[in-house]
């Protein structure tokens, strides 16, 4: 309801008040209700509150701090820490890395989840069972998905040997700068495709099959129908497994760590792995932790950004 | 017969065996992209029946010979698993309920009223979901240590059910509902908890479900969290039992992998119920204009 | 009664409380205090292994028939997740009362140990734990003459040898194996094959460059060590451009034989050694029941010789240790009970032993006839008493990580040894804030 509506329901009430009533607290306290939205939205805040924000928020306190694991004391050091990130090679490369890595991973789960998702709502036989297969890879436990993953990509392993079997050039996958990222890109798009897949299946069931029909009625084909009904209507999903995928993959470091311990000489070396690194081993938590925040940072402009590209009237 | 009915069963008959090819040919190109895409879990499984000797042959023995199925029961029985999977049904289950159901409250109160600093309460919420645990780690454990949850179950449920990611999908999903409906019942004189709980959540489902598996699968395989706050065995959750058997310096791969492919029945059936429900639980509304 | 006599029965009687004092306080003094009674728990992190985690659930367990008022709650606790653990639970003042760490790993939780207790383990004076192990076992575990941790397992690394396929190359053992690391590289050639399709099926030495940073790291450090010099000096500034480190780094260099050809992983680091594709490998005495875990033909065909070193003598290993400590929170009672039992474990290392293969340097672990059956048990013992410890600094992680990415260059990206080096010492320099 817009305020013009709100405001001519409380003339209609007979409320000459209304006029008095700040632009806040009409917003809030209007005949719709407003303060209703926070109410349902206490309970997770609360939640979030304790076990997110104040995490948070002494995560921020500790990277103005030269916080470390085995040191009792600390001293303030201000933007100290948030200085040395940007004299540091390592992190600048980290963030070089982590932006390919992500780049490639989402695009990849984004475009396949999408195939899949419609594939699978169409009326095939056995499409249950194919979409419980297909939801394996992400069923796997996180600590075997490596093992897997590092067999495969041996170089007289599976993968190569099915690229020589198509004429290409056999790849060096863990050992070397390019195929180690790669590898994990692969590995890491295996586990998040059918999770965006999954979220996409439900997106596709807000769509009203009528608009289907009648666009099949005016001559739409396939392509066009899903051109013009199913990618517009998506967009709010798309927001979801935007967010979700970005998540995913950049607080991911299990992968890294065992696949490829961040080499060959860092070169998949990605940020939630350098905060791991400095963090854990490196005993150095106010450092990691002005690295974290950075990468925070980041990911909330650009998912601030998603959030505008993707609106709808509504939203 | 007329020649015009000949010709309508003519072109009935065309377009069904048109319609049988489309199915056949989307049958096959699910076929292919499904093994493709399972070839790692081919070998999990194909491993899991190897002895250790044979584990990392190449080129690859995709049906051992002979099968070791006696590595199952031997996988259940070193770990007792019955215990592990009691306890990891009660974690991620009570997650899941607490959860789905806080994040329909929040999605439906960020979608459906417009009340000031919505939209920086949104942004807010998203923010939390960037931050890796290993950076919070610490002051959560301190937080949970001050809440006297050590070595609890509450402590392995109340703060992992604090994931906003719920909160994203349920205000989209809400978002893209109209608002007649919700604004009718009001109307009419409903209060708005029975409005949420009577006429959105329904028309939800899909959402919910979704959310539901999401949220189940993330928490079933998660790690660290309950490794840091559990000390009593016999309270640790699954993965912590597919862990015994990997170490630094060796590991028994067949018992790996046959424990991975029994962690994994749960979810895997889980969804199988759930899959069904998604798409054929959207009950017609008349919601469709 | 006369004057002198009174006198002297006041004496008398003033002397028998101040013997009795006397005698009483060096009882009390020579007495070591008992062990605490009362009911008390004690939490334990254990091994990472299930073999020898099974081992000490059943020490605990009979530990406990010797003193029932202590119960002990023992965990599993995988290396990597428990190092996280400890991290955020020490600092803020919980943790296991006993933990297992890693030797890098004790410079940096060394605010929270507890140092032993001798009257825990019956005896008088720390000097006297000391006489327990070899002479200088453990440095690396003692900070100010006292003792932090005990080690539950000290390996070295022998040299292992696939004896089949080493002499069926035509090679004699023990006149053909290689003592230096430049006899290595020449022996690559000779038991180097490949098959008609141009995959590599063998060869003579595999660094494990896969498993882990700490298999070439460690000898990396070792290496500079066993030329006399230093990884870092004493006021902790690298060394990593020195002579010594590029001589190191020249093993790395000349050893490589199709680095990217490997099946080792991080959770199985034996893996060629086992599968025949590395004819010679490195380990300690559990590598050699981790091979035949994995390959039953190598059982009897395993020879163990000195690791090859730059000079040819003994001393081209390093040497590390799992060590148990006790939590400084803890209270007095319950650290009493843990060092109790820690010193009831490592004194029966050779139940360990037999189980995993696990080396203590323990005088008695030496003596025991389980260990003294072992074959080639004497050459680990020498390796072990010659090896070179670790340099120790809280900064061993990011010391590793430079090492890590220095060798990484040489071996996959062929740069130049000295440019190498010079990356290394600036990144370590970086990673430390310096």
């Amino acid at each position: 309801m817009s305020s013009g509506e709100t405001a001519g329901i409380a003339v209609r009430a007979g409320l000459p008040r209304e006029r008095l009533l700040s632009r806040v607290r009409r917003r809030w306290f209007g005949p719709s209700q407003p303060w209703w939205g926070f109410v349902f939205t206490l309970p997770m805040l609360v939640l979030l509150v304790c076990f997110k924000f104040w995490p948070m928020a002494y995560a921020a306190w500790l990277s103005l701090t030269n916080a470390s694991l085995t040191e009792r004391t600390w001293r303030f050091v201000g933007v100290h820490n948030y200085a040395r990130l940007a004299r540091d090679s390592t992190f600048v490369g980290a963030l070089a890395t982590t932006g390919r890595y992500v780049g490639a991973t989402i695009a990849l789960s984004m475009v396949l989840g999408l195939g899949l998702a419609v594939l699978l709502n169409q009326k095939v036989p056995a499409r249950g069972l194919f979409r419980t297969l297909m939801f394996l890879p992400a069923v796997v436990p996180i600590v075997v998905a490596p093992i897997l993953w590092q067999f495969l990509f041996n170089p007289y392993g599976l993968v190569n040997d099915a690229l020589k079997a198509v004429g290409l050039h056999p790849v060096n996958w863990l050992l070397s700068s390019q195929g180690a990222v790669e590898a994990l890109v692969v590995a890491t798009a295996w586990r998040l495709t059918p999770l965006c897949m999954v979220i996409y299946l439900a997106g596709l069931q807000s769509i009203p099959g009528e608009l289907y029909e009648a666009a099949k009625v005016d001559g739409a084909g396939a392509p066009r129908r899903f051109r013009s009904i199913t990618l517009p209507m998506l967009k709010p999903t798309f927001l979801v497994v935007l967010v979700f995928a970005i998540t995913l993959t950049v607080q991911n470091f299990v992968l890294a760590l065992v696949m490829t311990g961040g080499g060959p000489d860092n070169a998949s070396t990605t940020l939630s792995l350098f905060v791991y690194q400095t963090g854990f081993l490196g005993f150095q938590m106010g450092y990691a932790s002005a690295a974290a925040l950075v990468m925070l940072l980041i990911i909330v402009a650009f998912t601030m950004l998603s959030l505008r590209a993707l609106r709808t009237e509504e939203g | 017969m007329s020649l015009a009915t000949a010709a309508v069963h003519q072109s009935r008959r065309a377009a069904r065996v048109r319609a049988h090819a489309v199915t056949i040919a989307l049958l096959l190109l699910l076929t292919g992209v499904t093994v493709l895409f399972l070839m790692p879990i081919f070998w999990m499984v194909s491993t899991s029946l190897k002895s250790n000797r044979h584990v990392f042959d190449l080129p690859i023995q995709w049906f051992p010979r002979p099968a070791l199925w006696s590595n199952y029961p031997a996988a259940y029985r070193t770990v007792r698993f019955t215990r592990y999977f009691v306890n990891s049904a009660v974690v991620t289950g009570s997650v899941t309920v607490l959860n789905v159901l806080l994040s329909a409250l929040a999605g439906y109160g960020l979608a459906k009223y417009r009340f000031l600093g919505r939209h920086a309460l949104l942004i807010l919420i998203l923010a939390t979901l960037m931050l890796p645990l290993e950076v919070v780690m610490v002051p959560l454990y301190l937080t949970v240590q001050r809440l006297g949850w050590l070595n609890s179950y509450q402590g392995m449920i109340v703060p992992v059910a604090a994931n906003a990611l719920g909160v994203l999908m349920m205000r989209q999903y809400f978002l893209s509902l109209p608002d007649d409906l919700i604004a009718a019942a009001r109307i009419d004189g409903a209060g708005h908890v029975s409005t949420f709980l009577r006429i959105a959540v329904p028309l939800a489902w899909p959402a919910l479900l979704t959310v539901a598996i999401l949220i189940f699968q993330s928490t079933w395989d998660d790690f660290v969290w309950p490794f840091l706050i559990i000390s009593n065995t016999s309270k640790a959750t699954v993965p912590l039992a597919v862990q015994t058997f990997q170490s630094a310096e060796t590991s028994d791969f067949p018992m790996l992998m046959a424990v991975s492919s029994i962690a994994s029945v749960p979810l895997t059936l889980l969804f199988f119920i759930f899959q069904r429900q998604i798409i054929t639980g959207v009950a017609t509304t008349g919601m469709r204009h | 009664m006369p004057r002198s006599s009174l006198v002297r029965l006041a004496a008398v009687l003033a002397l028998v409380p101040a013997a009795l004092l006397a005698v009483g306080g060096i009882a009390a003094n020579s007495a070591p205090p008992a062990f605490p009674s009362g009911s008390i728990t004690i939490t334990m992190f254990g091994s990472d292994e299930a073999p020898q985690f099974k081992v000490e659930e059943d020490m605990i367990a009979d530990w406990q028939k010797l003193h029932p008022n202590v119960t002990v709650q023992a965990q599993q606790a995988p290396l990597g997740p428990a190092f996280q653990k400890l991290s955020t639970q020490l600092p803020t003042g919980g943790g296991p009362t006993i933990f297992s760490v890693f030797e890098p790993w004790i410079d940096g939780f060394s605010p929270y140990m507890a140092p032993a207790n001798p009257a825990a383990f019956g005896l008088a004076s720390m000097r006297q734990i000391y006489d327990l192990y070899l002479p200088h076992s453990l440095d690396a575990q003692s900070r100010g003459g006292a003792i932090f941790c005990l080690p539950s397992a000290a390996p070295s690394w022998s040299l292992l040898i696939n004896r089949p396929k080493f002499t069926a190359a035509g090679l004699r053992i023990p006149e053909d194996i290689p003592h230096t690391w430049a006899q290595v590289a020449a022996l690559q050639k000779k038991l180097t094959k490949y098959d008609a399709g141009g995959k590599l099926v063998q060869r003579g030495f595999g660094v494990r460059y896969t498993a882990g940073p700490q298999w070439y790291a460690m000898l990396f450090v070792a290496s500079i060590e066993s030329q006399g010099g230093s990884v870092l000096d004493r006021e902790g500034n690298p060394l990593l451009t020195s002579p010594a480190a590029a001589k190191a780094m020249q093993i790395f260099q000349e050893t490589a034989v199709a680095p990217t050809i490997t099946k080792d992983v991080q959770t199985s680091p034996y893996q060629d050694f086992a599968d025949g594709l590395d004819v010679m490998s490195y380990g300690g005495v559990n590598a050699m029941s981790f091979a035949v875990r994995l390959n039953p033909d190598l059982k009897g065909n395993i020879y163990v010789a000195q690791l090859p070193s730059l000079s040819g003598q003994v001393g081209g290993s390093p040497k590390y240790s799992f060590d148990y400590c006790v939590d400084k929170n803890a209270s007095a009672d319950e650290q009493f009970a843990a060092w109790s039992l820690v010193d009831y474990m490592t004194n029966h290392g050779n139940l360990l032993f037999t189980k995993t293969g696990a080396v203590q340097p323990r005088n008695n672990f030496f003596d025991s006839p389980d260990v003294k059956a072992t074959p080639f048990i004497n050459v680990f013992r020498n390796e072990l008493t010659h090896a070179q410890a670790l340099p120790q600094t809280k900064h061993w992680g990011q010391l590793q990580g430079a090492i890590q990415n220095g060798v990484q260059k040489v071996v996959f990206k062929q740069e130049a040894i000295p440019q190498a080096l010079q990356e290394m010492q600036q990144e370590y320099l970086q990673a430390i804030g310096k």
